[in-house]
């Protein structure tokens, strides 16, 4: 392993830096800010950082042709037109989140600059995690990503639940970090390297590696500690607590950012490591696929079925996004029918993997549409989301309550809404393998989407339909609806205009494909 | 051909219109509200003008711009969202513009006073949109959505006043009856298509196409023709479908007018002539659009006899009128029948905004036993309506006389149909005579004779005002009744002169100086599939034949004159006595609505409550929605048992799961 350093490298992790940056400026401004101060500014500061690293990455995402793929660092890290993707969304999640932390943490008496800071942090830590070509230099950007994230899940340090949630994702995180580390280490072991292209060519060159019983383990240990990440069933167990403790400009950050940097690292490691070819998983069909059949189901089952008896309206969303996870999980296995870097089997996928993508492009702007309208119920460290909190709002507050419901649609996956193409894509890649077992993968998902229905629209009937019981105290704030109108307006964008973004899905999946 | 002409504003400006009105229009004041929604019609007109012309002059066929986009395409089937202009189109836009836009005009003072006047410049604008939808769209499928379109601008309009019970139920009516007929022209399109599949040809459903494949059709045309048919008969209210256009006239006048007159009512016989091509293949869809039609243009005209209110009158005139368009485009004279479109545009329109106008000075007071001498009160209305009174009639050189009596040859000399042509022509002029009968009494007892309705005396002067809009109370005084204001005359005016002059647009071939009817030849090119269509050539019987439908009419219009505003008026109340159950069988209108409550109506109730009950609360909500509902709820219930929250216990469950992973994939 031998670490070059050149100049140009410095270009290809540009957005991180530039986040970094201005994450290391906004906590000294924190240090040096008046104690009575409003820190209202270091988050206007921290949203011009993540337009800056936004515009970065279209930058480098228009200034190169096609699919491009630039080793750097002596190919610890990568920067290609699917890393471009992501730190695209990462930029604009850290953007939302800053514009909506602002006005949310001063009702909440907890107006501290580090929010700011740590939200970028763990921005640069997801989009340099997805850059990462060497599974070590991935755990470690894991780590940038998740240590912020712990922390903040806990801003609010007078809501006794958020700390117990920070403590109990931090302590379950620490094991999943575990596992995954383990799981390098067994694939260290087997193929002598940590490189994700080297480890594809040891299998390409030896094809009995890729059956061997500590090579599957490996892979099995890795996915359990990014199935944690992404929450997936069986390690799901601690979303609903923590996404129901986090802050909930934090909730939507880690449901967009993190979920998404999961995704995106599974993609990788799936699509080019383990891809179909490599392990021959087709021609016996033994292959990881069948592993991610059954955590698909069982994930989707999961979380939409417990999502159905919450009153709690973030822990029925923190199901919810369970819920979604297993879709996703159904983009990945149709992307693993076949492998990118064959002649014939390339456009299925690309196909798949495109629609994760996808998905989780609407997924990360319908979240955070609707975290953003539930964002500003509560006072002094105290959410107030029970379901029927949200009685008669819809005639107090109609744009709030439209773009929670547009939101709320859109996860259901109601045309006009991205959601709703993003799930069509998804199913469509899936239904054209014209596999029995993909139809019947579908329907399930299709079942569970029908079923997913209820508690969506639940929130609606009360929106509209029911008569407020109390009083609640919901605050006025121009971030949340600037960021309710940038929700919006992509959620419209990708349902009704899907072309132009599906196109860069694609393009930027084919870039894995380079070597 | 392609054209730089702006055709896609001719449609988008009123949806425009009816947007901002419909947004905004709550915080508008009344003069924004009108100058946005007369713009959102006159513009329209304009560039409709200036597409005539520039047909005209250039002797273009046909003016399109490249489809919008593709609506949608799934295999072989897709559909563009396009708009083109044909000469039969041409005709259709400048009378629903124009007529259209004089009716802006008038609602603008006839409902200047009403709290929703917004709402309702905002659904004309957006009944303008969806009829041009309807005529303009450039294939069938563009046709149906605007003629769901209208539909549905037709039930919010006739419901305008929901609050009163009757007027809701009577936009339920008008609704429900289209629905039917939608289900025929639904019907229809799926059988073209399924024609077009089974020939292997692409699954086209422009105009342009269907023509050009219109040969496959042969053996379906007459299925295709009838179901499309059925379609017509509910929009254009015709016999059996015809109930809901007389409760109707529930809506405010102007809409009466615009929607159930002139415009609306007549998407049936373009849609006739436009599918044109499908009807001339075969005999008995033709044979059953004229009988349709005959029977319609005369029953609906008896009905005409014993009604009391003026605007129902009209109505039941309305149905009438438009069996004669059937009749005409039902034998294959397709521009005979839409000359009388247009012909009947004019003075129908003019009728109905002249009750309107006699309406709103006496206070929405529409029983024609309480007017009477109004002449002399409103003489721009009552001699608006005498003039066109005189063109549905069929006096000689006005409008209505040149486009009823050409139907009247062309149904007689058509060799097509299966049941000869004179029996239709011998109903057309029984029915003719009916008209000239109720119109000219509806003109004498409105405008001729002695006030009757002057108010009881205890009720005193209060009676004036527009505070109480929409209710019935004392009545207006004599002295107290004036002339509308020139917003509401002028259409008026506009209108009596079509009435009049419009004949001049589709001169007959016998009148000296005319080799031809250049209404017919304009729409030669649309009607090509008609060219073999047999006509008996025969001028001499032919104006024979008008004699004798002329003179019939005329003698009845003068014995109606005699009795109601002659010498002659104690002559009705006689003959009711004598023919009292005739009469009662006539006033009651023949019990149609009756027989339909009877027969549809309380039946389908009965079963929808069933459905409700037994099907609906018992088996579908019990049984199948609560049911899984219920058993989901369950095992969400069991899955929420794992979060506990308890931390050792998450730790377990992933490092379990992994190995659980683990194993289950090397078992495999």
């Amino acid at each position: 392993m031998e670490i070059t350093f050149q100049a140009s490298d410095l270009w290809g992790i540009l957005p991180a830096l530039i986040l970094i940056a201005f994450a290391s400026v906004a906590a000294l401004m924190e240090v040096f800010a008046r104690p009575d101060q409003s820190r209202g500014f270091i988050a206007g500061f921290g949203a011009i950082g993540s337009l800056v690293a936004l515009a970065v990455s279209i930058w480098q995402w228009t200034g190169i042709e096609g699919a491009y793929q630039v080793p750097l660092f002596g190919k610890m890290l990568v920067m290609d037109a699917f890393s471009t993707f992501f730190n695209g969304i990462f930029a604009v999640g850290a953007l939302l989140a800053c514009l909506l932390g602002g006005r949310y943490l001063r009702e909440h008496k907890a107006d501290f600059g580090e929010y700011t800071a740590l939200v970028l942090f763990a921005a640069a830590g997801m989009g340099l995690m997805v850059q990462s070509r060497d599974l070590v230099v991935m755990f470690v950007n894991l780590e940038i990503m998740s240590i912020p994230i712990y922390v903040l899940s806990g801003f609010v340090r007078k809501n006794r639940r958020g700390a117990e949630s920070a403590l109990k994702y931090f302590l379950m995180g620490s094991v999943a970090s575990a596992v995954l580390l383990y799981g390098v280490a067994f694939l260290y072991g087997m193929t002598g390297s940590t490189d994700l292209v080297a480890m594809r060519e040891a299998f390409d060159a030896d094809k009995a590696l890729g059956t061997s019983l500590l090579v599957k383990v490996g892979m099995v240990f890795l996915l359990g500690g990014l199935a944690f990440k992404v929450a997936l069933a069986p390690f799901h167990l601690w979303t609903p607590d923590v996404y129901d403790g986090a802050p909930t400009p934090v909730t939507a950050f880690m449901a967009a950012g993190v979920k998404a940097a999961g995704f995106a690292v599974m993609v990788r490691v799936f699509a080019v490591t383990f891809g179909f070819d490599a392990l021959e998983f087709g021609a016996d069909g033994k292959g990881w696929v069948g592993l991610f059949y059954a955590l698909a189901v069982a994930t989707m089952f999961a979380g939409n079925l417990a999502a159905i008896p919450q009153v709690n309206v973030k822990r029925m969303l923190a199901y919810s996004s369970i819920a979604h996870a297993g879709y996703l999980l159904v983009g990945i296995i149709t992307g693993a029918f076949g492998d990118l870097g064959s002649a014939t089997s390339a456009a299925t996928a690309i196909g798949g993997n495109s629609a994760v993508l996808y998905y989780l492009l609407t997924y990360a702007f319908s979240t955070f549409l609707v975290l953003a309208a539930i964002s500003l119920f509560g006072k002094d460290g105290e959410e107030f989301v029970h379901i029927s909190d949200f009685a008669g709002f819809g005639f107090k507050r109609p744009f709030v309550a439209l773009a929670l419901t547009l939101g709320l649609l859109s996860l259901a996956g109601i045309p006009p809404l991205g959601g709703f193409f993003a799930k069509f894509y998804l199913f469509r890649e899936a239904m054209a393998l014209q596999k029995p077992e993909m139809v019947w993968l579908t329907l399930l998902a299709i079942v569970n989407s029908m079923i997913a229905l209820y508690y969506y629209l639940r929130v609606i009937v009360f929106l509209y339909m029911k008569e407020p019981t109390r009083e609640v105290p919901a605050f006025e704030s121009k971030g949340a609806v600037a960021v309710m109108i940038v929700a919006l307006a992509a959620v419209l964008l990708l349902g009704l205009f899907p072309d132009g973004y599906v196109e860069m899905a694609r393009r930027s999946v084919e870039s894995l494909a380079l070597r | 051909m392609e054209t730089n002409l702006p055709i896609h504003l001719i449609v988008f400006l009123p949806l425009l219109g009816a947007a901002i009105n419909g947004l905004l229009g709550r915080r508008f004041s009344w003069t924004t509200i009108t100058a946005i929604a007369c713009m959102a019609s006159l513009v329209p007109f304009i560039l409709s003008v200036q597409a005539f012309f520039h047909m005209r002059e250039t002797g273009a066929e046909v003016l399109r711009q490249v489809p919008l986009f593709t609506w949608f395409a799934t295999g072989t089937f897709s559909v563009d969202l396009g708009f083109t202009i044909d000469r039969l189109t041409a005709i259709f836009c400048l009378n629903v513009t124009g007529i259209g836009f004089l009716i802006h005009m008038y609602s603008s003072a006839y409902m200047k006073e009403d709290e929703g006047y917004f709402k309702f410049m905002s659904y004309l604008n957006l009944f303008l949109f969806s009829m041009l939808m309807l005529i303009m769209g450039e294939n069938l499928l563009l046709m149906f959505v605007g003629w769901e379109g209208v539909g549905l601008c037709s039930y919010l309009l006739i419901g305008f006043w929901y609050t009163d019970h009757a007027n809701a139920d009577a936009g339920k009516k008008a609704f429900i009856t289209n629905r039917i007929g939608d289900f025929g022209f639904l019907l229809g399109m799926f059988f073209i298509l399924y024609a077009l599949n089974s020939q292997g040809l692409p699954m086209s459903l422009s105009f342009e196409d269907l023509q050009a494949n219109a040969g496959q059709f042969s053996e379906l045309a007459t299925i295709i023709g009838l179901l499309l048919f059925v379609g017509a008969a509910g929009k254009s209210a015709q016999v059996p479908l015809y109930v809901w256009l007389p409760d109707a006239m529930a809506g405010p006048t102007p809409v009466s007018a615009l929607i159930h007159a002139a415009t609306m009512v007549t998407a049936g016989i373009y849609m006739v002539a436009r599918m044109n091509f499908i009807y001339v293949q075969s005999p008995m869809a033709m044979t059953v659009v004229t009988a349709i039609g005959a029977i319609t243009a005369l029953f609906a005209a008896t009905m005409g006899f014993a009604q009391n209110d003026i605007k129902k009158v009209l109505a039941y005139s309305t149905v009438s009128q438009l069996g004669y368009m059937f009749m005409g485009v039902g034998v294959g004279a397709y521009a005979a029948g839409l000359f009388h479109v247009i012909t009947h545009a004019f003075f129908k329109a003019c009728l109905f905004l002249g009750s309107g106008s006699v309406i709103h000075a006496l206070h929405h007071e529409q029983d024609t036993r309480k007017m009477g001498g109004l002449l002399k009160k409103m003489p721009i209305t009552g001699w608006t309506f005498a003039l066109s009174t005189a063109a549905i009639a069929g006096l000689p050189l006005l409008s209505g006389f040149f486009s009823k009596d050409e139907i009247l040859w062309k149904v007689f000399s058509n060799q097509t149909t299966l049941i000869p042509g004179w029996v239709f022509w011998l109903v057309g002029v029984a029915g003719a005579m009916c008209t000239a009968f109720y119109m000219v009494r509806v003109y004498a007892l409105t405008f001729t004779g002695t006030y009757r309705g002057e108010p009881e005396e205890k009720h005193g002067h209060d009676a004036h005002g527009h505070d109480d809009h929409g209710h019935h109370h004392g009545g207006v005084k004599y002295d107290d009744i004036h002339e509308s204001p020139w917003t509401m005359t002028l259409p008026l005016v506009v209108l009596a002169f079509g009435a009049v002059f419009g004949g001049l647009l589709g001169l007959p071939h016998w009148m000296p100086g005319h080799p031809t009817n250049q209404f017919d030849h304009w729409l030669e090119p649309v009607f090509g599939a008609a060219h073999g269509l047999k006509f008996l050539d025969n001028t001499s019987l032919e104006l024979g034949l008008m004699a004798v439908s002329v003179g019939l009419a005329a003698l009845s219009a003068l014995v109606a004159w005699h009795m109601y505003a002659g010498k002659g008026k104690h002559l009705p109340g006689q003959i009711a006595e004598r023919i009292r159950p005739v009469y009662t069988l006539v006033f009651n209108k023949y019990y149609v609505d009756e027989l339909y409550a009877a027969v549809i109506v309380r039946p389908i109730k009965a079963f929808a409550r069933f459905s409700w009950r037994v099907i609906d609360d018992g088996l579908i909500d019990g049984v199948l929605v609560n049911g899984p509902a219920n058993l989901v709820h369950l095992t969400g219930r069991l899955v929420r048992l794992f979060t506990t929250g308890d931390v050792q216990r998450y730790a377990f469950f992933v490092l379990g799961g992994v190995w659980l992973l683990v194993v289950v994939w090397l078992a495999e």
